[in-house]
């Protein structure tokens, strides 16, 4: 059972913010029956007891047997709530109203012309699950994220900040740092140049190393999203080499501040620290109940829905490059001459190749930092680029915002995501 | 509270008010677990409320057919930050009706849907046993109702299939997955068609790069569809009363053979609608005329910025305001078949597929946008698939306006109808 009380906001120009609020409330109940599921969700209005019936029904549709099995859990109950200062189902529209306007006029005050925009989300989800093995547990989650950009008209060049974290409204005040940070990038990239074809060469920031992990690699480890990936070509199979040997990549649902973590899953399994890549190598997929019942492991916690009319699939929570024990000064060291990749505009893969578009860049010449590029995409191969990773730094960063990531026809769902810096020497042309 | 109820109570706080009821009843199949297809129902209803009071605007959604109070006071707190109504709710009206539920729409039941998935799975398994498709196939049936303070009063009924299908093939040196909106027909498709649409980008195919500097290309209806986003992004009016639109009407868009409709009477459209979400009636309009650019489209705010009149195109989700929005775009074919459109391309390439994301300044179209799949053209034919890792880049207004010769037939898109295109001096690399 879920509901969510959710507020959005956006200020542009001098017009009072578009804002928009939204309780949606309902039920979602799936059922095994003779080894076949079916499911059924419907708003909160409806009769649970009708719900169940339908989903009965839609298992029965088919017929015969089928061939699903869960793995076990503990029976289970518990209620967890966040602690929050301001929590955002309590706060006035207008003190957010305000803030957004605040950091906006900020924002333009300081960028001289560029169009600048501040949007911001926040929600309070209370979920409920309950089940026939004994689970019964409710978890309230609340959300505020928000981002802050300005455009430059002369350039076309965006310069941005985003966070969110599993807070209330107190997470959105005090944030005029972020608008320096903002303003101070739309400056400096109206003298940016066009960025040089990357070389092999690249330092990545803490955002766009961690985009790599979350968009490029971690999808491939959703188990469900890929259920035969453990034979696909034997590239997801524990224990194999993925990566060069000072790579470990976590997803850890325990993070209480970062959205996407939680203390139980959508299927009610608690939320943990599952190490998906170790030393290099494979350790854990990520798993439902059903997935890690047909893998003959343990279930990982990372059962997720969108909302109450989605099944819960395997995705990721919180993701990321473990920290390594190098400095920023040795690793700028050790590339000498090459490019540093700042932010993110995003990254893609079809599992194979990736791409991944930075926000800016600055090219680097005997260790020293020396022109500012603007946006520098680069390309490659998933696993020869993580096995070109040649050193991790110890400044680990955790990111999130306030959209989230979505599946296949799915709806967006919260995730955090984070690196330290990492050096990589990548085979052949990489941009 | 039911409906009339709750406008009734808004309309003793408001100046005006508005409510919007979607009731929507879908079956669904999916295939994303190891254990086979699942059949999902889903029943839900939702009320999105507006209201205008002290002269300001305030909104609020719920979920469920009726909803308390507390939709009246999220309405009520968010007019006293919202903006200034300029604008007056449209009266009673009588649109005219339009085929939005089509038959064999109805017809199709949860096992048709699921058949149609496990017929996709076999199929594919008995081409590629190291594949795996996952996704959903579902018949959703909409009743929409709008009514407000001023005497509008309308509802209608509507009843599309969604398929979205991911294919994930294990090649030599890697994993190639291929999403998509995949298009079906009424009957379900034969899953084999389905699946002979994705043979050029199966495992085991020498891959080729680009060819060098600015090619012509043929684009398929579906890359069309992307670079169109420029065009439904900056037709919208609230991107013109806003400063962020560049279109003017009378400006250049194209060339003289690229004309575009905005139907949101097509029958049986996907985003067809008698009225739109504040119960204006809806028109088709011509948006680009042999490359012109026409006019931006309306919703009743930003008419009212622009000083002009609503073109009966609110869009609205619930939860949100509404937004000027495009619906079904038809773009009028042309006089050439597929293979005069491969042959005039030369050693160009054919472009069939994007990977999300698009990079660059989209209000002005500068884009840079990963290939899934493409090929390059020999004699009139694909030759050789490309690489992965090739970006096509460019200006979607560039391109438009280099439209050379379109094909003659259109093909079904999300919500779009489009036909296959050739334009001259594409970068890919």
């Amino acid at each position: 059972m879920e509901t969510r009380d959710s507020v959005s906001m956006v200020q542009t120009g001098g017009l009072p913010p578009d804002a928009s609020s939204d309780r949606q409330s309902g039920f979602h109940a799936r059922v095994l029956c003779d080894g076949i599921w079916g499911s059924a969700c419907a708003s909160a209005d409806m009769d649970p007891a009708e719900i169940l019936t339908r989903a009965v029904a839609a298992a029965r549709t088919a017929g015969g047997r089928g061939s699903v099995s869960l793995a076990r859990i503990p029976s289970s109950s518990e209620t967890w709530r966040p602690v929050v200062a301001e929590p955002v189902q309590e706060a006035p529209a207008s003190d957010k109203a305000f803030l957004c306007r605040r950091y906006r006029e900020l924002l333009e005050s300081e960028t001289q012309g560029a169009s600048c925009r501040v949007a911001y989300r926040d929600f309070r989800r209370l979920k409920a699950v309950l089940n026939s093995a004994g689970c019964d547990v409710m978890e309230e989650e609340q959300f505020c994220g928000f981002r802050m950009e300005a455009l430059s008209s002369d350039t076309g060049l965006l310069a941005s900040r985003e966070r969110a974290g599993r807070s209330g409204l107190e997470f959105f005040r005090s944030r005029e740092d972020l608008v320096g940070e903002v303003a101070a990038e739309c400056s400096a990239l109206e003298s940016a140049v066009t960025p040089p074809d990357p070389g092999s060469r690249l330092l990545l920031d803490p955002e766009n190393a961690g985009v790599f992990i979350h968009e490029v690699f971690g999808h491939l480890c959703e188990s469900g999203a890929h259920p035969l990936a453990s034979s696909l070509g034997g590239y997801l199979r524990r224990g194999s080499r993925l990566a060069s040997p000072c790579v470990n990549i976590v997803d850890d649902s325990t993070h209480f501040s970062m959205p996407g973590s939680c203390a139980f899953d959508d299927e009610g399994v608690p939320g943990t620290r599952t190490p998906i890549v170790t030393s290099g190598v494979l350790s854990n997929l990520l798993h439902t109940l059903e997935t890690a019942g047909a893998a003959g492991v343990a279930p990982t916690g990372n059962a997720r829905a969108a909302g109450f009319r989605s099944l819960p699939g395997a995705r990721m929570t919180c993701t990321y490059l473990a920290p390594g024990s190098m400095s920023l000064e040795a690793m700028t060291a050790m590339l000498s001459d090459g490019l540093y990749l700042v932010g993110s505009l995003g990254g893609s893969t079809d599992m194979g190749g990736f791409s991944l578009t930075s926000r800016l860049g600055w090219r680097i010449e005997s260790g020293r930092p020396t022109v500012m590029t603007g946006p520098v995409t680069i390309h490659g191969r998933v696993f020869d680029f993580l096995k070109s990773i040649q050193c991790v730094g110890s400044d680990l960063t955790l990111y999130s915002g306030p959209g989230g990531c979505s599946s296949v026809g799915d709806d967006l769902l919260p995730v955090s995501y984070g690196a330290p810096h990492t050096l990589v020497f990548a085979p052949g042309r990489s941009g | 509270m039911k409906a009339d109820h709750i406008l009734e109570a808004a309309s003793r706080v408001s100046e005006a008010a508005e409510l919007m009821t979607l009731h929507t009843v879908s079956e669904t199949a999916s295939v994303s677990s190891p254990g086979g297809p699942i059949r999902t129902t889903l029943e839900e209803s939702s009320c999105s409320i507006r209201i205008v009071r002290n002269g300001r605007i305030g909104s609020g959604a719920s979920s469920g057919r009726t909803a308390g109070p507390d939709l009246i006071d999220q309405a009520i707190a968010l007019s006293r930050i919202g903006p200034e109504a300029l604008f007056s709710l449209p009266g009673p009206s009588e649109p005219e009706p339009l085929d939005t539920e089509h038959p064999l729409v109805l017809q199709t039941g949860l096992e048709d849907l699921t058949g149609f998935l496990i017929g996709v799975e076999t199929e594919l398994a008995s081409r590629w046993p190291r594949s795996v498709v996952r996704g959903s196939i579902s018949r959703r049936s909409v009743e929409v109702s709008v009514a407000n303070t001023s005497g509008f009063e309308g509802s209608y009924r509507k009843s599309v299939l969604d398929l979205a299908l991911a294919f994930t093939f294990a090649g030599r040196d890697g994993m190639t997955v291929r999403n998509g909106s995949f298009v079906t027909g009424l009957p379900l498709t034969d899953p084999a068609r389905i699946v002979d649409g994705l043979l050029p980008c199966g495992p085991g195919v020498r891959r080729t790069g680009p060819p060098g500097g600015s090619v012509m290309a043929v684009l398929s209806p579906r890359v069309l569809s992307t670079l169109l986003q420029t065009i439904r992004s900056q037709a919208a009016g609230w991107t013109r009363d806003r400063g962020f639109s560049s279109f003017v009407e009378g400006q250049s868009l194209g060339s003289g053979l690229f004309t575009l409709h905005d139907r949101p009477r097509l029958p049986f459209g996907g985003a067809s609608a008698p009225f739109d979400a504040e119960g204006v009636p809806t028109a088709d309009r011509c948006l680009v005329e042999n490359g012109v650019f026409l006019g931006h489209i309306h919703d009743l705010a930003s008419a009212a910025r622009c000083g002009t009149g609503s073109t009966g195109s609110a869009g609205r989700n619930p939860g949100e305001m509404p937004v000027p929005v495009c619906t079904n775009l038809a773009m009028e074919a042309g006089g050439s078949s597929l293979e005069d459109l491969l042959r005039e391309a030369g050693e160009g390439l054919l472009i069939l597929e994007l990977l999300p994301g698009v990079y660059g300044n989209a209000a002005g179209g500068d884009f840079r946008i990963p290939v899934s799949s493409a090929f390059t053209l020999s004699g009139g034919e694909a030759s050789a698939p490309l690489r992965t890792g090739c970006f096509m880049e460019g200006n979607a207004l560039d391109l438009l306006r280099s439209i050379a010769a379109v094909g003659d037939t259109l093909y079904g898109v999300e919500t779009d109808r489009l036909p296959h295109v050739l334009v001259e001096g594409i970068t890919v690399r």
